[in-house]
């Protein structure tokens, strides 16, 4: 029999970083945007005070590379403080965001900050009533990429506690840059009880028993990022059993609206417009709902509007895509803005397409249209001809698969986002091959 | 699938033709020009798509219509064609389907120019490598399915390319084109995030920069006081350069008259210059002797002043003892010694009182004596005149006369007493009578008598007394004259004393004694004024003494010499001690100038907390006078000070210069840090990359999908090229072969797959890269041949009009063509329109199976090919 103690697992805050929102103008949403970060953890920290938590775990990326400044170094100061003043304990390792973090902290942190080496695996005992109640091991990253496999050094005396192991990884054997390790790997260090892990964005549970799990941010930065946000908090009972859940904390989130026109009889924009309202509006009460049994409440939602399906309104589409973009924007940015919460447009995606009466038939009957069907869906599944189309789409899309390594001016296309294109691509051949009978 | 029946009611040339049981193989249509063979091979052409509106075809007499009865798989339909409007289809159970359907849904134009091409368009052939949109279709369509579609697939890319690259260039660069401003964009706000990132370095770098500042500073500051400070002791060092100037003159006096090399000094550690030790010993004897110095110096005046009344009195007392002895002399010459004569007078043993007491005694007693002898006469007298007086006078004697009285009464009480026993009243009378007779008796004799007693008593008593009182007297004067003897005696014993000689001592004896008496209280005054004398002379030694003594103690601190006192007189003496006295107040008066000043320095210095910390700083040391010395030991001349002090104003001038500027460095570090500390610099650098990369973003899209249709159409080409070449130009190869006689040996598509073209190559191994090099002949050779191959690969098959295109083909080439014609027919039902009477021959000699019809002016008539040949001839 153990103490029974409680914590919060946490990572990958990238304290600073700006949300992807699209605004420069608005103060408020800035001010929403740009406290997002914060807020989530300030949300955190009254999370753990009002849970009477032991401790908080950070597992890695507290700070972002690219974001790194004193300000955030002073927050994060002040909130330390905050918890030492309720007695909470704070054990950080750095992530390849903020590697050999310690060093590179602006001011002196309280003495309930942890970090952890980024020389080798150390292990801190975590103390409670005088007694040894848990173990809290872990290892930095030295630098931005890490290739050591680290976990093999994860090894915990005993079993007589609850043994924690922070660890920041990509969860990838394969790769190198964020500790090389899989799951089964993990698994084998059998005194560990609990595996927290960061780098991944999205909250995850890779293993029940013993638990390992990715917390996920804490607040979502951009549309890749999307849905709740927050962290995971975790109750040990003195049988060494576990509970964990997950806790939303982030007082912005990240949607993506599709809107398909395919099958709807469109005459006019301001059809559209009352479409997009309606499902704007639609998200709009969904939050609200959510926000009723949620103590940490969205402020608002960060969409984009994916609009695509042949239409008849391409046309119109088509014309002027930029300005009717702007016009979207505007208008739907400027209903929202006194709405709680609101839905910030982040922008609007338009795929659409021509319309075409023949459609059916074409697909049924037209060999061409099949052989392009063909030829798609080898290209996406072709390794050969999905590099070589990769290649076509030239130098801006040779960014790195991790988006933490890809620069700002080139993007990475993944399978989803393939399909997106070449399913307009394939849309526009169709249109201008066979859609167009003279 | 084939035409059954064709009734053709109004098109073109044709009204109401009826073309029954048509074969389902080959259907040879002979006529001459303008019989309509061109009108009925575009009758076939648009049958199942429809009616153009325009005039490619010929005009209807009222309204077109044509009605086709067709059988595909074993299927009936009946087609009707009404005006312009589309094909009607239905199958045996009236169903309406449509002509797509049964033409294989075959788009128009691939149909139209595979199964129903002329001899016009064929001829067009030629410019196909002129790179004509029209003829590039054609070229797609001989290619095979979709090619009607893929004709438009070498100027699609282009479009697409075109506006790829007018998005991201040729290669995609992020900082070419449309991505260029975005591009710069993100670059400038990385720059400005990169900046702002090198903001906490910056910080850091600050902070530090602020504590060394701040450090200098205080440094500065500090050195600021310091010279504050100097310059401050200098100033007060200006200001009392004057007195110490007098303090170290008077010290170095001081130190001359210090005795040097004694040290009593017991303070090891203090390793000074033996006059120095000299000199703060003989200032510290000054100081603790100041007051008895002071006190002797004071007392100088007066003890020179007593001395002389000393002097003077000792010689006064000399006179005054001189002036006695004569006096002495004079009263009693027979002294020798006139003073020891004096001296041995006791005159204490004579008391003035008393000798003339005795004197007066003397005199008193002779007169007493004289008048106690007269009045012992006188008494004498009286003595014998009472004696006379007595015996005159007779009486009776009272107490008789009171002791008859006495018994009668006693009578009375006995009788009284005698009445209580016996009652009877007359003896009370009795005893009453008895007592009143005794009352007069006693009253009428006892008065006279005792009168008469008395005057005698009186008289005898007075006679006693005077007896007696003669007895007094005769005693008083026994007593009188033995104290005058006793008298006598003792004058005579005075006038002894007195060393009186002279018998008639009495006569002056106290004159004498009164002289006597005065030289003896003078000389004694005398006495008593020498002792006074003396005891002043032993108290002004004794001052002289302590003088002495303070000038011997002070002489072991004083290099001077001083007359250590040897035996002298008083005079002598004191002279060489107020001397060397003198002498040492000098010195004294020098030490007290001197700790005066130096005190009145000291207190200076020691009143302002300034000069203390002042000196404090500058050497460290409690004595700040020590250190003011010092201070002053620094500079040779007030000049010197002065000159210094403008140094050192020039240096605090430097300094506060520096200090200024420091502290102007350290505001603008703080304000800078201040800055960074609440920087949003990162925030706006990556909102901006945000909104940038965004804006980027769509554009990457953009051209990714315009890229991917470049690339899909390309490949969707270059694929169903690929797919010509192996599953139609291989078969095209064979029968372009076989027409040609086997001179054409191989046809290909052009290693350039986006120019429309074949490539042919000859049995010699002649390659001919473009159609154009081709003869008519064999271009059309050619184009059949890939027809052919195209025709066969469509299932089911479809019916084929072929309109004379084989009229430029020599007569061998003709019947090889016309024997693959008849092999293909076994598969399609084929139209063949021709004016040429040698192709009917040769199809009659390749098969039997040959339907023959006549066409004359657009009237369809059942025929042979004998009776086709002969209209055909002629």
């Amino acid at each position: 029999m153990v103490q029974s103690i409680k914590f919060i697992h946490t990572a990958d805050i990238h304290l600073a970083k700006e949300l992807s929102s699209n605004s420069l103008s608005n103060h408020k949403l800035e001010n929403i945007f740009s406290r997002a970060g914060k807020n989530a953890f300030e949300n955190l920290v009254k999370l753990a005070v009002s849970e009477a938590v032991d401790f908080i775990i950070i597992a890695g990326d507290l700070y972002d590379r690219e974001a790194r400044s004193i300000k955030s170094s002073r927050f994060f100061l002040k909130q330390a403080q905050q918890l030492e003043n309720q007695g909470i304990e704070i054990f950080v390792i750095s992530g390849n965001h903020d590697p050999a973090g310690v060093e590179k902290e602006v001011f002196e942190l309280p003495a309930n900050v942890h970090y952890f080496s980024s020389q080798e695996v150390e292990i801190y005992e975590y103390h409670k009533g005088g007694k040894l109640a848990a173990r809290i091991l872990g290892q930095s990253y030295r630098q931005k990429f890490e290739s050591r496999t680290m976990y093999n050094f994860y090894t915990a005396p005993d079993q007589s506690v609850f043994n924690i192991a922070l660890l920041h990884t990509a969860l990838s054997k394969d790769n190198n840059r964020y500790v090389p390790v899989n799951k089964n790997e993990l698994l084998s260090k059998t005194e560990i009880n609990y595996w927290a892990l960061g780098h991944l964005h999205q909250y995850q549970r890779v293993n029940d028993k013993p638990a390992v799990y990715f917390p996920g941010t804490l607040q979502a930065h951009n549309i890749s990022e999307q849905g709740r946000k927050g962290a995971i908090l975790v109750e040990v009972d003195s049988n060494l059993n576990t509970k964990e859940k997950f806790m939303s904390l982030a007082p912005v989130i990240f949607k993506e609206i599709k809107l398909d026109l395919e099958a709807k009889k469109l005459n006019n924009i301001t059809e559209l417009q009352q479409l997009i309202a309606k499902k704007i509006n639609n998200l709009a009460e969904k939050i609200r709902l959510q926000n009723r049994n949620q103590k940490y409440k969205i402020e608002a939602v960060i969409t984009r509007l994916v609009i695509k399906g042949r239409t008849e309104l391409h046309y119109y589409i088509e014309s002027d895509r930029e300005e009717l973009e702007e016009t979207l924007l505007e208008e739907f940015r400027a209903r929202q803005l006194n709405e709680s919460p609101f839905i910030w447009l982040h922008s609007i995606l338009f795929r659409t397409a021509n319309s075409l009466s023949n459609l059916d038939e074409l697909k049924d009957n037209n060999p061409l249209y099949q052989n392009i069907q063909d030829l798609i869906d080898e290209i996406l599944t072709d390794e050969e001809l999905n590099q070589e189309l990769l290649a076509e789409w030239g130098q801006i899309w040779q960014g790195d698969q991790n988006p933490e390594d890809r620069d700002n001016h080139r993007f990475y296309a993944d399978q989803k986002l393939q399909q997106e294109i070449l399913t307009d691509a394939e849309k526009i051949i169709i249109t201008e091959l066979i859609g167009d009978e003279d | 699938m084939y035409y059954k029946n064709l009734y053709i009611r109004d098109f073109g040339i044709f009204n109401n033709q009826n073309l029954n049981n048509i074969s389902k193989n080959l259907v040879v249509i002979g006529g001459k020009n303008r019989a309509g063979k061109s009108s009925f091979l575009k009758l076939l052409r648009y049958l199942p798509y429809g009616l153009p509106q325009n005039d490619s075809i010929p005009p209807a007499r009222n309204q077109y219509y044509i009605e086709a009865e067709l059988e595909k798989e074993n299927k009936n339909y009946n087609l009707i064609l009404n005006g312009y409007s589309s094909p009607e289809v239905l199958d045996q159970n009236q169903e309406q389907h449509t002509a797509a359907q049964l033409f294989n849904h075959l788009d128009q134009l691939s149909y139209q120019h595979l199964f129903s091409i002329s001899l016009d368009e064929l001829q067009h052939l030629s410019k196909i490598a002129k790179g004509k949109k029209k003829e590039k279709r054609l070229f797609s369509i001989l290619l095979g399915a979709g090619f009607s579609e893929l004709v438009k697939v070498p100027e699609l890319a282009d479009k697409y390319h075109t506006n790829a690259k007018k998005i991201g260039g040729i290669l995609g660069d992020p900082a070419v084109a449309s991505f260029k401003p975005y591009y710069n964009e993100i670059k400038t706000a990385e720059e400005m995030r990169d900046q702002a990132l090198l903001e906490i370095k910056e910080f850091n770098q600050k902070r530090e920069e602020l504590q060394q500042s701040q450090e200098k500073l205080k440094q500065k500051k500090d050195k600021i006081e310091n010279l504050k400070q100097r310059y401050f002791l200098l100033d007060l060092l200006k200001n009392n350069y004057l007195e110490l100037e007098e303090i170290e003159e008077l010290k170095a006096e001081l130190e001359k008259e210090a005795a040097g090399p004694i040290n009593f000094d017991s303070d090891k550690s203090n390793q000074e210059s033996n006059t120095q030790r000299g000199l703060a010993n003989l200032l510290s004897f000054f100081k603790s002797q100041s007051k008895k110095v002071k006190k002797q110096q004071q007392n100088e005046e007066v003890l020179k002043e007593k001395i002389k009344n000393y002097q003077l009195q000792k010689v006064k007392i000399n006179n005054n003892l001189q002036v006695l002895i004569s006096e002495v002399e004079s009263l009693n010459s027979s002294w020798e010694k006139p003073l020891q004569e004096l001296e041995k007078i006791e005159t204490d043993l004579i008391q003035e009182q008393r000798l003339n007491k005795k004197l007066r005694e003397y005199k008193q007693l002779t007169a007493e004596i004289e008048k106690i002898e007269s009045d012992i006469n006188d008494l004498v007298f009286e003595i014998e005149e009472k004696n006379l007086q007595l015996k005159d006078i007779k009486f009776k004697m009272p107490e008789t006369i009171l002791k008859r009285s006495y018994m009668i009464i006693a009578l009375a009480v006995i009788t009284l007493s005698t009445s209580f026993f016996v009652d009877y009243s007359q003896i009370t009378y009795l005893a009453i009578i008895f007592a009143l007779t005794a009352f007069i008796y006693y009253s009428s004799n006892y008065k006279s008598s005792k009168l008469n007693k008395e005057r005698t008593d009186k008289i005898k008593n007075e006679i006693k007394s005077e007896k007696k009182k003669r007895k007094v007297l005769k005693q008083q004067l026994k007593i009188k004259i033995d104290q005058l003897t006793e008298t006598e005696a003792d004058l005579e014993n005075y006038a002894h004393i007195l060393g009186i000689t002279e018998a008639d001592y009495l006569e002056f004896i106290d004159s004498y004694f009164g002289e006597i008496k005065e030289k003896k209280r003078r000389y004694r005054e005398l006495k008593v004024e020498e002792r006074d004398n003396k005891e002043k002379r032993k108290e002004l030694e004794e001052n002289l003494k302590q003088l002495n003594d303070l000038i011997f103690n002070a002489a072991v601190y004083c290099s001077h010499d001083f007359n250590t006192t040897a035996e002298m007189n008083l005079i002598n003496k004191s002279q060489t001690i107020f001397k060397d006295f003198n002498i040492l107040v000098d010195i004294w008066t020098l030490s007290e100038e001197y700790l005066s000043k130096k005190s009145q320095l000291e207190y200076i210095l020691k009143s302002s907390d300034k000069i203390k910390n002042a000196l404090n700083e500058k050497n460290g040391e409690e004595d700040y006078y020590q250190s003011f010395i010092s201070l002053y030991g620094e500079f040779s001349s007030m000049t010197a000070v002065e000159e210094r002090k403008r140094e050192l104003s020039e240096q605090l001038n430097f300094f506060k210069e520096e200090k200024s500027s420091l502290e102007e460095k350290i505001t603008t570090l703080k304000n800078r840090i201040d800055d960074l500390s609440s920087s949003s610099k990162i925030e706006k650098a990556q909102q901006k990359i945000d909104q940038a990369q965004n804006n980027l973003e769509k554009k990457a899209r953009n051209y990714a999908v315009n890229k991917s249709v470049n690339f899909i159409l390309k490949k969707l080409r270059s694929r169903m090229i690929e797919k010509a070449e192996k599953e139609l130009l291989e078969p095209a190869s064979e029968i372009l072969s076989r027409i040609s006689s086997q001179y054409y040996t191989d046809l290909k598509t052009p290693a350039d797959l986006d120019q429309s073209d074949f490539k042919v190559i000859t049995e010699n191994g002649k390659v001919f890269n473009s159609v154009q090099q081709l003869s008519r002949g064999s271009l059309e050779q050619l184009f059949l041949a890939v027809r052919i191959s195209r025709i066969r690969e469509i299932k089911p098959a479809l019916p084929l009009v072929l309109d004379d295109s084989l009229v430029n083909f020599d007569r061998s080439h003709l019947y090889n063509t016309a024997e693959i014609i008849s092999n293909l027919a076994s598969q399609h039902q084929i139209f063949i329109l021709s004016c040429h009477p040698h192709l009917v021959s040769f199809i009659s000699r390749i098969t039997d199976s040959a339907q023959y019809w006549k066409l004359e002016e657009g009237k369809f008539e059942l025929s042979d090919q004998e009776k086709l040949l002969d209209h055909l001839s002629y």
